[in-house]
């Protein structure tokens, strides 16, 4: 028995072993390449001073080209939107970006997630590596599985493994970064078209507030950032949906209804590429109208390349 | 409970040290013990359903009791049949009763007869299959005095529900199980080593190659419109490995555990995906239950001595339709078995089915071009019989086999962007998967070393299919 027992003990050990060492691997591979995801972008970025970022779910990701308006208005901006960002990521995001460098202007997307408390199922992943390093502030993994999941080294990896496992880290071994970062931060969606439905959003979006946009603004106030709320457009929504931000915040634009041509859509609340580009159009020349951006002093330092 | 659940973490070792540090000294209470901690893992899932095993157990302890008891062969008669009937009758209900009556009122429905049929919401047991069939060779082989009745109820009761093989097999004969469990296990270490190498093979079978193939084949059987005639090709052959994979992983973990345990249970599975010809995949294929469909239905039915070729022929067509049908109550499994046994057929009525009895390229690192060749035909032609295995009915069966030769949609997207990510990780996976099994092909425990293990697990970690924990394919049986 005690021959079982000692194999036994070697196997725990090495399991042990090798959930230390692969975590200590991946973590390193995730902290230390800036292209892999706008996360790490954002934690890795020094030292810069951007004229705006933009910030939202992945309906302000898919929606406005960064370079396109950086082109048009010879500003330095970036559009730090991911795929199911709730205002929880957003605001780690804009806390990250914060860390080494400064925003002048931040443009932060409001809309019907605008209240939700708990992170994304789906934005969360890319925080994942940095859970455990104690830089970010996490309240969402609080339940006892979470927790476990956040205290044994790898498991975070082996939850998010469809994400984070090994085929995303030989895509970064390989070079292979996050291609938005190319665009300055805009993905386009490339897809047909699918099928439409108006879309319905909950009138009572805004009736508990949101404790996570509250901790931006307070941050932004802290770092001197003047904040400009916006709604991206979906298709054929009800008229007055979003004016509770119209009272809320200032300034606001609420650009919900100013795309109602179906082939501009790939889904009702997601543009195409050519919805993308109309829209980015529209945005920067609407905020150059009110002279945004001019109110704020443009960095001449500032590239998102350099 | 499940063998990849956190649950079964808990239970094994638990178990492993009552049995062996409080319970070993006494036979009886080793048996008692590993039934009661059989009855706790099968009521995990419902403990309703235990009152089935035990009416199977006790039926069977009797009934044989009675068969060995009576001289009078109308009496063996009538006893034996009670047995067959109580355990089919179970199995019956619960698994094939809405077949029969679905069947029955579309059959008359085809001649203009509407009658109306009541299907009932009925759950099936998990393993049911499979603890029938192993009670009822008990009986069948009493009763043509292969064995002895075995007296101690308690003994018989762990044969029935020995956990680790209760679910999904291997399906044990009573004279192989059953006296193990008549004699004091001692503590072998090598015997338990080789076990849990096993289970951590197994358990690397079924979390990194079948999960993670299952994650890519539900995508292209959901989504049979959308894809091209080659993706629907690599659907069919990653399911191939998929359902290899997760049900000898389960007989891996099963019989790994079992000799944890002292047991010696039968090999399920010879790596039949090495296979050169129908014959002999069906030899190295779930053998436990061939040999038992084998011996108790093939073989009286006169098997392959039987003077007629047409003789030869239905016999063997008959063995792979009962086996599909014992698979699942539907069409589908009925027609995988016949077509199955189409396969089959040539090489036994031209004598050729037993030429592939070694092991491919034996003694050889490499197999030559025929071999490759063979191997390659015969998973192919395996692999496309099991769309209808893997079909929720006839009409996905059909439209799968439609598309597949029709070259419709070769334009469009290989993978939607939630797929694509698995694609580039299983194509090498399998290839590892592979390459292991071909150099261990002549072994029957794959992991022997220390490295080995090591080895086995990191894979695990690194290629496991955590996000979810999916059920074995051969549960539902």
């Amino acid at each position: 028995m005690t021959k079982f027992i000692s194999y036994i003990v070697f196997s725990v050990l090495v399991l042990i072993v090798a959930l230390f060492l692969l975590d200590l691997v991946y973590t390193n591979i995730y902290i230390s390449h800036e292209l892999d995801s706008k996360v790490s972008w954002a934690r890795n970025t020094k030292h810069k001073d951007f004229d705006y970022v933009i910030v939202g779910s992945s309906r302000a990701y898919h929606s406005l080209d960064a370079k396109l308006i950086n082109d048009s208005t010879d500003q330095n901006g970036i559009n730090l939107s991911c795929s199911g960002f709730h205002p929880y990521e957003m605001f780690l995001i804009v806390n990250s970006i914060y860390n080494n460098n400064d925003i002048k202007l931040l443009f932060l997307q409001v809309d019907e997630k605008y209240s939700v408390k708990e992170s994304s199922n789906v934005g969360i992943i890319d925080f994942v590596p940095f859970l455990t390093d104690g830089s970010i502030e996490c309240n969402n993994f609080d339940d006892l599985a979470d927790r476990m999941i956040l205290k044994i080294p790898f498991c975070r990896y082996i939850k998010f493994g469809s994400k984070l496992g090994i085929r995303r880290i030989a895509k970064i071994l390989l070079g292979k970064g996050n291609s938005s970062m190319e665009r300055d931060g805009f993905l386009p969606i490339l897809s047909d078209n699918h099928l439409f439905i108006d879309t319905i959003v909950n009138p009572q979006i805004a009736k508990n507030g949101s404790v996570w946009i509250d901790k931006i603004v307070a941050l932004c106030e802290k770092n001197d950032t003047k904040i400009v709320y916006f709604t991206s457009p979906y298709y054929n929504v009800k008229e007055g949906t979003f004016d509770v931000f119209s009272n809320k915040f200032d300034p606001y634009y609420n650009f919900s209804n100013v795309i109602r041509d179906s082939s501009y859509y790939f889904d009702n609340k997601h543009l195409n590429l050519e919805g993308a580009i109309l829209f980015s159009n529209f945005f920067y020349k609407k905020l150059e109208e009110d002279n945004i951006f001019s109110s704020c002093e443009s960095y001449e330092n500032a590239s998102i390349h350099n | 409970m499940l063998f990849n659940s956190f649950d079964f973490a808990i239970f094994l070792p638990i178990v492993f040290i009552i049995y062996w540090f409080v319970v070993n000294k006494n036979l009886k209470l080793q048996n008692a013990f590993i039934m009661l901690a059989s009855y706790l893992f099968y009521g995990w899932w419902d403990w309703r359903f235990l009152s089935l095993i035990l009416l199977s157990s006790f039926v069977d302890y009797f009934v044989a009791i009675g068969i060995e008891n009576k001289n009078k062969q109308g009496i063996r008669q009538l006893l034996l049949a009670l047995s067959i009937i109580v355990n089919l009758g179970l199995l019956g209900f619960f698994k094939y009763y809405n077949f029969f009556v679905d069947s029955f009122v579309d059959a008359f429905s085809m001649f203009g007869y509407q009658i109306g049929g009541t299907t009932l919401r009925i759950i099936l047991p998990v393993g049911i299959s499979f603890y029938t069939f192993q009670t009822m060779s008990y009986t069948i082989d009493v009763y043509r005095k292969e064995i002895t009745p075995y007296r101690g109820i308690v003994a018989f009761m762990a044969y029935v529900s020995f956990f680790p093989q209760l679910v999904a097999g291997p399906i044990e004969r009573a004279k192989n199980l059953l006296p193990q469990f008549h004699k004091t296990r001692v503590f072998n270490a090598t015997f338990a080593k080789e076990g849990f190498n096993q289970m951590v093979w197994g358990l690397f079978k079924k979390i990194a190659i079948a999960d993670s193939c299952g994650v890519y084949v539900d995508e292209i059987f959901s989504g049979l419109d959308r894809y091209p005639s080659y993706v629907l090709l690599f659907g069919v052959f990653f399911f191939s490995t998929q359902i290899y994979a997760d049900f000898s992983g389960y007989s891996d973990i099963a019989i790994g555990v079992a000799k944890m345990f002292g047991f010696k249970l039968k090999t399920n599975f010879r790596m039949p995906n090495f296979s050169r010809d129908a014959a002999e995949y069906w030899r190295r294929w779930h053998i436990s239950l061939s040999t038992w469909f084998r011996d108790y239905v093939y073989i009286p039915l006169g098997g392959s001595r039987v003077q007629s070729k047409w003789m030869q022929a239905r016999n063997v067509m008959i063995i792979f339709l009962i086996s599909g049908f014992w698979h699942g109550a539907d069409w589908t499994f009925i027609i995988w078995g016949g077509l199955n046994g189409l396969l089959f057929l040539p090489l036994i009525l031209s004598g050729r089915n037993r030429t592939n009895l070694n092991v491919v390229a034996e003694g050889k690192k490499l197999p030559s071009f025929k071999e490759i060749f063979q191997v390659f035909t015969t998973f192919t032609l395996i692999s496309l019989t099991r769309i209808f295995f893997r079909s929720q009915d006839m009409g996905e069966a059909s439209l799968f086999i439609k598309k597949l030769f029709s070259m419709d949609n070769m334009n469009s997207h290989f993978l939607s962007g939630g797929c694509q990510r698995y694609f580039y990780e299983i194509i090498p996976l399998i290839i590892i998967f592979y390459s292991i099994e071909w150099v261990a092909r002549e072994r029957v425990v794959v992991v022997k070393k220390n490295y080995e293990l090591a080895l086995v697990i990191i894979l695990i970690l690194l290629f496991g299919e955590f996000s979810s924990r999916v059920s074995f394919i051969y549960f539902q049986f």
